[in-house]
């Protein structure tokens, strides 16, 4: 989804080439064996949220997500899912 | 003293918010050349500020970057923010404090960029009163900026840099409160992005290292339409048209550049006469062919247009942007030559303005005469190569032009342009010594020191001063210290004055060698050519010295007169 590609390019924009992430969808965002740190990872989220709002039209609290225990957020893959059932939800 | 080659800069970042993300931004940032940073734990700065020995200083800075809000420095104003207005002189005694700490900074770091202040985004406004003496946040942060310039002035070292700009860029997107909640980010990364692009390229501009020159196409990036298909009457340019009042614009802001040494010069794919022919008859068009300081107008391959200009024009390919309305043409000048800058541009002619003025790669320390001369200088420059081309022999070609070369010993009046001469001179450099004001200064005074400037004129105007020679005595050496002339007066035996006059003077000290040792770096092969190939001094064992024996007198150069103030 591009909207993923988008905000995955945004927080590249702020890691060292050799540490940007993929947006394959096994790579890892805030599950286990992410390799980003704690600002790495807030920058995700602000980066997400954006985009979403700027190219979907609605509001996503993903520090919400985030506490749910579920993994929904681990992956590029999961996230992925979690996106097109909101999507499906907002018509 | 430690002087700096043409290496990485380093930038330490201080700030009392989490700035890594602005650091990230700094490293990832690669339009300006190599800039090292660091970032120093945040929260820090009253003690950076005051503390010499702090672990952070251990990286050597060339430049700090020191990013605060208001209320990290002045009590009073975060006071102010929680509705206990104080007086505007308490504030006025507190940032007084804070521009002594800056000025003192100076001894341990040399070149400081202090981002202005701006009132916090989470501030509920006075509305009516923000500008009022009693209450008004906003009227109190713009006295505070304007005392802190104020103070800092006479410090060349310490610039301020301008943060609404930053913040304006990226409009309602400026901050994100998310961001400082759960990170102590008081901006959003798009702000410090923005930031970031200013910050490297000012950097790159104190060392030398800003973009020199502007290549332009013309058809819908000058003036509207395709001059060849409408001819120069029917171009959108001025009038009671949006669009053509928008071409108007950009040129005004191309020429107001040229008032701050920035030069333009044209690529474009058109037939030249029908191209100049549109530059100099359409009455609303702002910049004229004097304006520009070479074009090359023909049906080529325009990457080699901009190579051959840029050659003609004694600039590298780093000095140079490349402005094109068409996608196609950026993409062959940048795959071509990585080194020019060279913009995305935006496809709505209304936009071509904004897009200019948010193009920060042509900042520099300061603003010479010779800047704003520079554009009739290569004007006159092409007027010279007519002659050069009618002349038969050099000599001829030299004694025809009736030059003059004055030299004068560095003082408070040339003082400005010899240190901008020092830190922005790639080619003809033979050691790219970098040194800032107060190094300089210092060197001077050190005996056995000596430094002049050279400035030429001849039958088509003043060049300016152009030059610089500095010697130091050792034992019974000269040794040339600096060794620069700026491209734009070279191969017209300058170059032997220059080493004219410091074997002159060398010789009179009673000294018995004049001795150049050549630094190479990735820009200066022409002095190395100069020296190995037209110097007349001697290569010595040591391969990158070059020796003069002043028992013989250095040969005064031919066709040029020479004059020591």
């Amino acid at each position: 989804m591009n909207v993923i590609s988008k905000a995955i390019g945004k927080v590249n924009e702020l890691l060292p080439v050799e540490e940007r992430l993929s947006t394959d969808s096994s790579t890892l965002l805030f599950g286990d064996g992410s390799a980003l740190d704690s600002l790495g990872r807030v920058n995700l989220i602000v980066a997400f949220e954006e985009q979403i709002s700027q190219d979907l039209g609605f509001e996503l609290t993903l520090m919400d997500e985030l506490a749910n225990p579920s993994g929904i957020l681990d992956s590029v893959g999961s996230f992925h899912t979690l996106l097109k059932s909101r999507l499906d939800t907002h018509g | 003293m430690v002087e700096k080659r043409a290496t990485a800069n380093r930038l330490l970042v201080i700030s009392d918010f989490n700035a890594q993300n602005l650091g990230s931004y700094l490293k990832n940032e690669n339009n300006s050349g190599s800039i090292e940073v660091s970032v120093a734990p945040f929260g820090m700065h009253n003690q950076l500020l005051l503390n010499p020995n702090h672990a952070a200083w251990e990286f050597k800075p060339d430049v700090a970057l020191i990013w605060t809000s208001a209320a990290a420095n002045s009590p009073s104003f975060a006071a102010a923010m929680q509705g206990n207005p104080p007086s505007l002189k308490q504030l006025r005694e507190e940032v007084e404090t804070y521009a002594t700490q800056l000025i003192q900074l100076q001894q341990r770091v040399k070149t400081l960029l202090v981002p202005t202040w701006v009132a916090p985004s989470w501030h509920p406004s006075f509305g009516l009163l923000d500008w009022k003496e009693e209450h008004g946040i906003s009227r109190r942060i713009a006295a505070m900026n304007l005392w802190l310039a104020e103070l800092v002035e006479k410090n060349s070292g310490i610039f301020l840099l301008d943060t609404p700009k930053w913040l304006a860029q990226t409009g309602s997107e400026a901050v994100d409160p998310k961001l400082w909640y759960l990170a102590k980010s008081p901006f959003s990364n798009q702000t410090l992005k923005a930031a970031a692009q200013d910050i490297s390229w000012a950097v790159a501009g104190i060392f030398g290292r800003a973009k020199k020159v502007i290549v332009l196409d013309l058809d819908d990036t000058l003036w509207g339409g395709i001059i060849g298909d409408i001819g120069w009457e029917k171009l959108r340019l001025g009038g009671h048209d949006a669009v053509g009042e928008a071409f108007v614009d950009f040129q005004k802001n191309l020429k107001a550049l040229t008032q701050r040494g920035i030069i333009l010069a044209v690529v474009s794919k058109n037939t030249e006469s029908v191209a100049l022919e549109g530059i100099d008859k359409h009455p609303e068009m702002i910049l004229r062919r004097k304006d520009f300081s070479g074009w090359r107008i023909n049906w080529k391959d325009k990457a080699s247009n901009v190579a051959e200009l840029l050659q003609e024009l004694n600039l590298g390919m780093q000095s140079a942007v490349f402005i094109d309305d068409n996608p196609v043409e950026r993409a062959r000048v940048r795959e071509a030559f990585p080194e020019i800058l060279v913009p995305e541009w935006p496809t709505d002619k209304l936009r071509y303005s904004k897009a200019l003025s948010e193009l920060c790669c042509f900042q520099t320390p300061s603003i010479s005469e010779e800047d704003r001369s520079r554009t009739s200088m290569y004007v006159a420059e092409q007027e010279r190569g007519s002659l050069k081309q009618a002349m038969t022999s050099m000599d001829d070609w030299l004694k025809s032009l009736e030059q003059r070369v004055t030299f004068e010993m560095v003082s408070p009046s040339n003082f400005e342009r010899t240190l901008q001469l020092l830190n922005k001179t790639n080619q003809m450099n033979l050691q790219t010594r970098r040194l800032t004001e107060s190094e300089l200064k210092s060197w001077l005074k050190e005996p056995g020191h000596h430094m002049w400037t050279c400035r030429v004129l001849d039958k088509f105007g003043d060049s300016g001063i152009t030059g610089i020679i500095g010697l130091s005595e050792e034992k019974n050496e000269a040794v040339v210290s600096d060794y620069v002339l700026s491209c734009r007066v070279m191969g017209r035996r300058v170059e032997e004055s220059l080493i004219y006059v410091a074997a002159t003077f060398a010789s009179k000290q009673g000294l018995k060698k004049l001795t150049a040792k050549y630094l190479p770096t990735s820009k200066n092969k022409p002095c190395l050519d100069f020296f190995q190939k037209e110097s007349k001094l001697e290569q010595t064992d040591d391969k990158n010295s070059y020796q003069w024996d002043l028992k013989t007198a250095y040969p005064k150069p031919a066709s040029i007169s020479i004059e020591v103030l």
